[in-house]
């Protein structure tokens, strides 16, 4: 058993660019239903947004990639607004499974074959985003970093670490402006519409455009997640987009705490450090045959690892809904008669 | 003495920990009687007879019913032990037929449910007109008349009656008032808890006026009628008038 | 690569594994099949999604069949190919009876052969057999709706199981799309591993299936109902654990999409009706579905239980008041509940195949339905159903069969903005 590379690469999972990813999700998940009560099932559909406006703009319509960038963000604010008018007077379940659905709409319109000249069908779309590392000022064939103790590897390539500073800049940036408007009168509405949408009505409150612009703030931090992770990986891939990565990024919120401002990120960093030491553990458990392949295959590690993701989902909810950081009294699910 | 149908003894209650809405409350029933809980808003009416049929948690006092000890038990031990319960709203099925509704409450009994039904609809001819129609399509008197009949079903030794005239019209609440009374006289002995305090007096044998929780006045129904204080706290000028 | 999604590609290099077909040509209508030699087939790399070959890449064998017809080319590893039916080496007189059908999706399975059917027909057969299912839109349309209808009966099935759980309890249960796979799974376990005929196997699993439903009530859903756990939190558990099923089905059964043993092959035409033909298994998913559908509406309002079903999800609190014992009665719900989906999870099954992904495909065509039918309405749900089902079909008339299912959420997201109480829902049951 290599426990320094176990350990090195749950480290290094917990501040990876898909941790930033996850926690970028997880801030709008956050906002939305930790602090307005939406039930927004389909961040996803932010992030696919997010990602196909930066590569539609930039490989397909030759656009610079700041151009997509902001195209990108658009994509979201514009998708926040179609999602929110048919749904947001509707009961907190439909809303759930509207957002479901879109998301899975426009994963299946993107992998379209019959729009393959435009968003790449199955294959998504490459190689668009090769300015970002034109503008790293990092040197590519450096490692930076340190070994922890001697022994746990914590170096990065330049390109890693250009990334990884982007992103968590992108990260601290999120966690700020939530800060600030949770902090205003702003942040109070919402509040008080988690706590009692028809009381807020009765004091005069516009509750449809509070709950719209939640939705549409909350949806921009998926958007990024997404554009993002299309100029990070430089490259789109539709499946990439599935349902399911709103749900692990749900997971993420609530493992930190929902209606805190640090407990998306935490979570998020958290959920890839338990998955990544899962998984490096049950990898070297089958090569030093230790685990019996009769038991467990290499290939049944990935199978694994997201049962964990679905189990610690279960037991959060019953057991602690406010996860790490959260109050007990501030999250918003037993609203619902 | 033989013991009292219902015996609630020193009950305390709420519907949160820590709040309660009776703090020591007393009510006998005895066999045959008609009594009427009055008393103002969030006095504790309601909560009382939800309390003794077992739908909030007691946490302290005693209910005895024919001199066993029933406090907490479920709704569905009550109701096989002969105690109907006629919740004040939400009291019909809507997405039934008026002739289901009739068979749920009969869903305990072993036998002679279509008999039953037919007894029932003798009392309200009303619902035999319509037995066939969705609960939801009814006006508020007819509910009320249905979900009286649906309690009838197992029949009974006790009803407990939840504000039977609210939301009815004056001419309503009489219909319903009458047929509160016939059901009594058929032997089966009811609790009611009453808004209309002057016209659930009228028809009463003995009346408590409940206030915060606990029992501020008992008597017959035409003592409390007239009552000075009764009057004054309870009935209003309106009562003196009539 | 950080794939979030498990990869979909092959993972074992094992020996062994080909494309193989025995290609038969009809000689009359309706009657025998004679071996077809020195016909090529061509094998490509290719990338199927849904059973519908999304790109073929670079070619990887060919070989002509034999005298008995029998061809088989061998394949560098398992995985996702093309195979395309060379026509012009077709003997004269012999045709392909559907043009469309001259490029097959394969996914080649570890270590075995692959089997993949090529319908041929002689003269006047294929000009008969070619009338049954030629591209004109109106027989293309009524083949299209016979098979909306069976796949409509199966989302009925799912959506009258979802309707019924969320009408008693309130409960938007999403793991749902894993109790259809745990029944389809039970099914294949017992006709394809145990060799049970696959109509008792079946009717195990739909019992197996019941009782695994109602298991769930009672070691989760009930304790969580006491500890007065909210509806949101439920529902978010119910996500958990649809992940977690979800995962340790892929654990279990692998990614590779399997066929129940017996109905493995087409097996002849039943009967035909107009252009449409029924193969046994359509007539099975038809009488079977049909029976289980009607039984359920009947059953909710003839019998004392089902009465009760629908008391109790009028109003738990005046069920309870009326004596009925609730707890009771909604962990019936769930075995009945259970009992359909698997039923719909089987039918869908044998209708195309089984993988663990399937309760995630049928989940939001369920919702779907539901949400047309009107949440809590069993008659709806039915209704909703079928309509979704014949509208998934119907729409690949006008748009590429990917895009299939796309037209039915826009449905049901359209039903929600101008009619959230659904079609047969009524708007006291809302907000």
């Amino acid at each position: 058993m290599d426990w320094n590379s176990i350990i090195s690469n749950s480290l290094r999972s917990g501040i990876s660019q898909q941790a930033i990813i996850f926690a970028l999700a997880a801030i709008g998940l956050n906002l939305h239903f930790g602090y307005t009560g939406l039930l927004n099932f389909g961040q996803v559909a932010f992030m696919a947004a997010g990602a196909y406006g930066v590569g539609i703009t930039t490989n397909t319509l030759g656009a610079p990639l700041w151009v997509g960038i902001i195209v990108g963000m658009l994509a979201g604010v514009v998708l926040g607004l179609l999602l929110g008018l048919p749904t947001l007077r509707l009961k907190a379940d439909y809303l759930a499974i509207v957002t479901i659905a879109v998301g899975e709409i426009i994963r299946l319109v993107v992998r379209a074959a019959v729009l393959s000249d435009t968003t790449g069908g199955s294959n998504g779309i490459n190689g668009f985003a090769n300015s970002f590392q034109d503008w790293n000022p990092f040197n590519n064939s450096a490692t930076y970093g340190f070994r922890l103790f001697d022994r746990i590897n914590l170096e990065f390539s330049g390109a890693d670490v250009w990334e990884l500073l982007v992103g968590w800049t992108l990260v601290l940036l999120s966690v700020f402006v939530v800060w600030r408007l949770i902090r205003s009168p702003w942040g109070r509405v919402l509040r008080s519409i988690r706590e009692d949408e028809d009381a807020a009505t009765a004091l005069g409150k516009d509750v449809f455009r509070f709950k719209m612009q939640s939705l549409i703030l909350g949806g921009s931090f998926g958007t990024l997640a997404g554009i993002f992770y299309a100029v990070q990986q430089n490259s789109v891939q539709p499946d990439n987009y599935a349902t399911q990565q709103t749900f692990f990024a749900l997971t993420a919120a609530i493992l930190g705490g929902l209606a805190t401002i640090w407990g998306p990120v935490v979570g998020a960093m958290l959920f890839w450090i338990i998955l990544s030491f899962t998984e490096n553990v049950l990898i070297e458990l089958i090569d030093n045959n230790i685990m019996p392949d009769s038991i467990m295959e290499r290939s049944q590690v990935g199978p694994v690892r997201f049962m964990l993701v679905g189990l610690t989902l279960m037991l959060l909810m019953i057991f602690r809904p406010q996860g790490i950081f959260g109050d007990k009294r501030e999250i918003a699910i037993d609203e619902r008669k | 003495m033989a013991d009292p149908l219902i015996h609630v003894e020193n009950v305390v209650a709420g519907y949160v920990p820590g709040v309660n809405i009776l703090n020591g409350a007393e009510l006998i029933l005895g066999d045959g009687e008609l009594i009427g809980i009055i008393g103002p808003n969030g006095a504790g009416k309601s909560t009382m007879l939800k309390a003794l049929f077992g739908l909030i948690k007691i946490s302290d006092g005693t209910v005895w019913y024919r001199g066993d000890d029933v406090t907490g038990k479920k709704a569905n031990f009550l109701v096989a032990r002969g105690i109907g319960y006629v919740p004040q709203i939400n009291n019909v099925f809507p997405s039934l037929t008026i002739r289901e509704n009739l068979e749920m409450g009969g869903y305990l009994r072993k036998s002679g449910v279509a008999e039953m039904i037919d007894e029932v609809v003798d009392i309200f001819p009303r619902l035999g007109e319509r037995i066939d129609q969705r609960a939801g399509s009814l006006s508020g008197g007819e509910r009320q008349m249905l979900a009286m009949g649906r309690a009838l079903m197992m029949e009974p030794s006790v009803l407990l009656l939840d504000e039977p005239s609210a939301g009815l019209s004056p001419v309503l609440q009489d219909q319903v008032f009458d047929r509160v009374k016939q059901v009594n006289s058929t032997g089966v002995s009811i609790i009611m808890v009453e808004q209309n305090a002057a016209r659930c007096l009228q028809i009463c044998d003995r009346g408590y006026v409940l206030d915060q929780g606990r029992n501020a006045y008992t008597g017959t129904g035409e003592e409390l009628l007239h009552d000075p204080k009764v009057i004054e706290l309870y009935l209003g000028t309106l009562a003196k008038a009539r | 690569m950080m794939g979030l999604v498990p990869s979909a590609s092959a993972s074992a290099q094992t020996e062994g594994e080909s494309v193989e077909t025995t290609l038969l040509a009809q000689t009359e209508a309706g009657g025998d099949k004679s071996p077809v030699e020195g016909v090529e087939i061509i094998v490509y790399d290719a990338v199927i999604v849904d059973r519908q070959i999304e790109s073929t890449g670079a070619e990887v064998g060919r070989a002509s069949s034999d005298a008995t017809g029998y061809v088989s080319v061998a394949l560098p590893a398992p995985g996702q190919y093309a195979v395309e039916l060379n026509v012009d080496t077709l003997p004269a007189g012999v045709e392909l009876v559907r043009a469309d059908k001259q490029i097959l999706p394969v996914e080649a399975r570890i270590g075995q052969p692959t089997r993949v059917l090529f319908n041929l027909a002689e003269g006047d057969a294929a000009g008969a057999a070619r009338n049954k299912t030629s591209d004109s839109v109106l027989t293309r349309g009524a083949r299209l709706l016979f098979e909306g209808i069976i796949f409509g009966l199966i989302i009925g099935l799912c959506a009258i199981g979802l309707s019924l759980i969320y009408g008693t309890t309130g409960l938007v249960n999403f793991a749902l799309s894993e109790q259809i796979v745990f029944g389809a799974l039970v099914a294949y376990f017992l006709n394809s591993i145990l060799g049970l005929n696959f109509i008792i196997a079946a009717l195990i699993a739909f019992v197996v299936g019941g009782l695994g439903s109602a298991a769930l009530d009672l070691g989760l859903w009930r304790p969580l109902r006491k500890r007065g756990t909210g509806l949101t939190a439920m529902m978010i558990i119910s996500i958990g654990l649809a992940l977690f099923l979800r995962f340790f089905f892929l654990f279990l059964f692998g990614e590779r999409s399997r066929p129940y043993e017996q109905y493995a092959v087409q097996t002849k035409i039943l009967f035909s009706v107009g252009p449409v033909d029924v193969l046994p298994k359509e007539l099975i998913i038809i009488v079977v579905g049909l029976f289980l559908l009607i039984g359920t509406a009947v059953g909710l309002r003839r019998t004392k239980l089902g009465k009760a079903m629908r008391a109790v999800a009028d109003s738990n609190d005046l069920a309870a008041s009326t004596g009925i014992d609730v707890d009771r009665v909604v962990t019936s719900v769930w075995f009945v509940g259970g009992t359909l989906v698997t039923a719909g999870a089987v039918f869908f099954g044998l209708n195309s195949q089984i993988n663990w992904l399937m309760g995630q495909q049928l989940l939001l065509l369920v919702f779907a339905a539901v949400t047309l039918g009107g949440l809590g309405t069993d008659f709806g749900a039915m209704v909703g159903g079928l309509v979704i089902g014949i509208f998934t079909f119907m729409a690949t008339l006008v748009v590429a069969p990917e895009l299939k299912n796309v037209g039915a959420l826009l449905v049901m997201i359209l039903i929600l903005m101008f009619r959230p109480q659904g079609i047969f829902g009524r708007a006291e049951r809302i907000g």
